[in-house]
């Protein structure tokens, strides 16, 4: 089944063929997405950028890879899963962890010197992320994919590689531990450190594909 | 402190849904997407097996005629031609047998019992084997359908004396059994006048019955046409034991590549076509 139009399969052919034009075009509406699932695993825009540049040039070079089978925004999220997993096992992903703890404690000093209003939604906004991140991958995934991109179950079921009632179940227990998180955090508890900016990533229940 | 409810944590992670910062990303991806090599063009999984199917069937109409004999390519693998029955494989089986049969394998009985050679053939025994290749034979066009072994078949069915009696001709139905004979008979009569009596005696009622409902003589075609009523009752008697027997036969042979096929789904010709 084909989930994306004659259009973009017609830019797709394109872009197999070297067209970067087409290329661009074809992922120009998926890039803020693929940005913030990136800053979901790297803490900071910049790095986030780095990653989700990664997960694009990945995509071009493996255009030729993409059948059609999911819509584009489900295989480059896939993409962009696998990159993101596999950056977090070098020192480089140790490297990003730290450089995202000081990023925050500059964010939040600078934040404190700011309006009120703006710092209490920056405040709002960085307490979310900060408890999204905190998550475990496994979690963090479909709550970003569902929850903050508006995916599908199946299409995160798909970039998961597991099925859609094991999504459920993560959603689930995902928003049950945000929401302790969150409410933690309003009592003046800090959120422990993110397991998965530390952590090695889970095993997945897909053999040959690293955890989520 | 009282934790979020569901609807209001998806809400508030919904508010994280906004644009990121611009800090010039799309400027640097397409700086270096321009230094990135072209993709490498990949064939889907699709046209893989479409190209593979393909290279299979051509190869599987080729071989069977000798095209690709002086071409070095299936000599080479190919097991030496078995002396014994030199009958046509009518559904290259053989061909895609020929490549990975060896001694050791379960697949080589079907191989020597089978004629794979027929592209060989030529070499060896040139004058009947080029005979044999260039008239058309009833399976060649399911020649590119990869089918199971029919090890029964050449033995139950010799080719030769098939295309012999096919043709409708006097001739050969004074040599065939009785259920080729009214076969013909059958033919012989559909092109006469009357189209209704045929007799196995020219000189017999029959003909005048034929002339009989050419003039009008109901009397006459009354019993021209219960005589070849008769005869048909005979012929379709006749017919119905031939399709019977055809049918047995039919059925021993469908369990021959039945038993075939399990034994090369088993493995057997690991890189033959599926």
């Amino acid at each position: 089944m084909r989930l994306f139009a004659a259009r973009d399969h017609d830019l797709v052919e394109r872009a197999r063929r070297g067209d970067r034009a087409a290329f661009q075009e074809l992922v120009r509406p998926h890039l803020d997405s693929v940005r913030r699932f990136a800053f979901s695993f790297a803490g900071n825009w910049a790095d986030a950028d780095d990653l989700a540049q990664e997960v694009l040039l990945k995509a071009y070079r493996s255009i030729g890879g993409f059948e059609g089978r999911s819509s584009l925004s489900t295989w480059l999220h896939t993409l962009a899963r696998s990159v993101f997993i596999d950056s977090r096992r070098g020192r480089q992903g140790t490297a990003r962890a730290r450089e995202q703890e000081l990023d925050e404690q500059a964010g939040a000093a600078e934040e404190a010197e700011s309006q009120e209003e703006l710092a209490a939604s920056k405040q709002e906004v960085e307490r979310l992320w900060r408890v999204v991140r905190a998550l475990e991958p496994e979690f963090r995934i479909p709550v970003v994919l569902c929850d903050i991109e508006g995916m599908s179950y199946e299409q995160v079921a798909t970039v998961e590689g597991v099925p859609i009632g094991t999504i459920r179940s993560r959603l689930s227990r995902a928003r049950a531990k945000l929401a302790a998180a969150l409410a933690a955090e309003e009592q003046g508890v800090s959120v422990p450190p993110a397991p998965g900016t530390q952590s090695t990533p889970a095993p997945s229940n897909r053999s040959g594909r690293p955890a989520a | 402190m009282i934790p979020p409810t569901e609807a209001e944590l998806v809400e508030r992670l919904r508010g994280l849904r906004v644009a990121p910062p611009d800090g010039a990303f799309e400027e640097r991806l397409w700086d270096r997407l321009a230094d990135e090599p072209p993709p490498v063009r990949q064939l889907t999984s699709a046209r893989r097996w479409t190209a593979r199917r393909t290279l299979w069937t051509v190869a599987a109409v080729l071989v069977p005629t000798g095209a690709l004999a002086g071409a070095g390519i299936w000599e080479a693998s190919r097991p030496a031609p078995p002396p014994a029955p030199a009958v046509a494989a009518p559904d290259g089986v053989g061909v895609r047998a020929a490549p990975t049969a060896g001694p050791a394998r379960g697949s080589t009985a079907t191989v020597e019992a089978e004629p794979p050679v027929d592209g060989v053939v030529p070499e060896a025994t040139p004058a009947p084997a080029l005979e044999r290749e260039v008239r058309p034979r009833p399976g060649a066009a399911r020649a590119a359908v990869p089918e199971g072994s029919t090890a029964a078949e050449p033995v139950s069915e010799p080719p030769a004396a098939e295309p012999v009696a096919e043709p409708a001709s006097s001739a050969a139905t004074e040599a065939e059994p009785p259920l080729a004979l009214g076969r013909v008979r059958m033919s012989v009569g559909s092109s006469d006048a009357t189209g209704t009596a045929t007799t196995r005696d020219p000189a017999g009622g029959s003909l005048r019955d034929a002339a009989g409902t050419r003039s009008g003589d109901g009397a006459g075609a009354r019993v021209g046409e219960a005589r070849a009523n008769g005869e048909r009752a005979g012929d379709a008697a006749a017919d119905a034991a031939r399709r019977e027997r055809e049918q047995q036969r039919e059925r021993a042979r469908t369990a021959g590549e039945g038993a075939e096929q399990r034994r090369e789904r088993a493995g057997e010709e690991p890189g033959g076509p599926r």
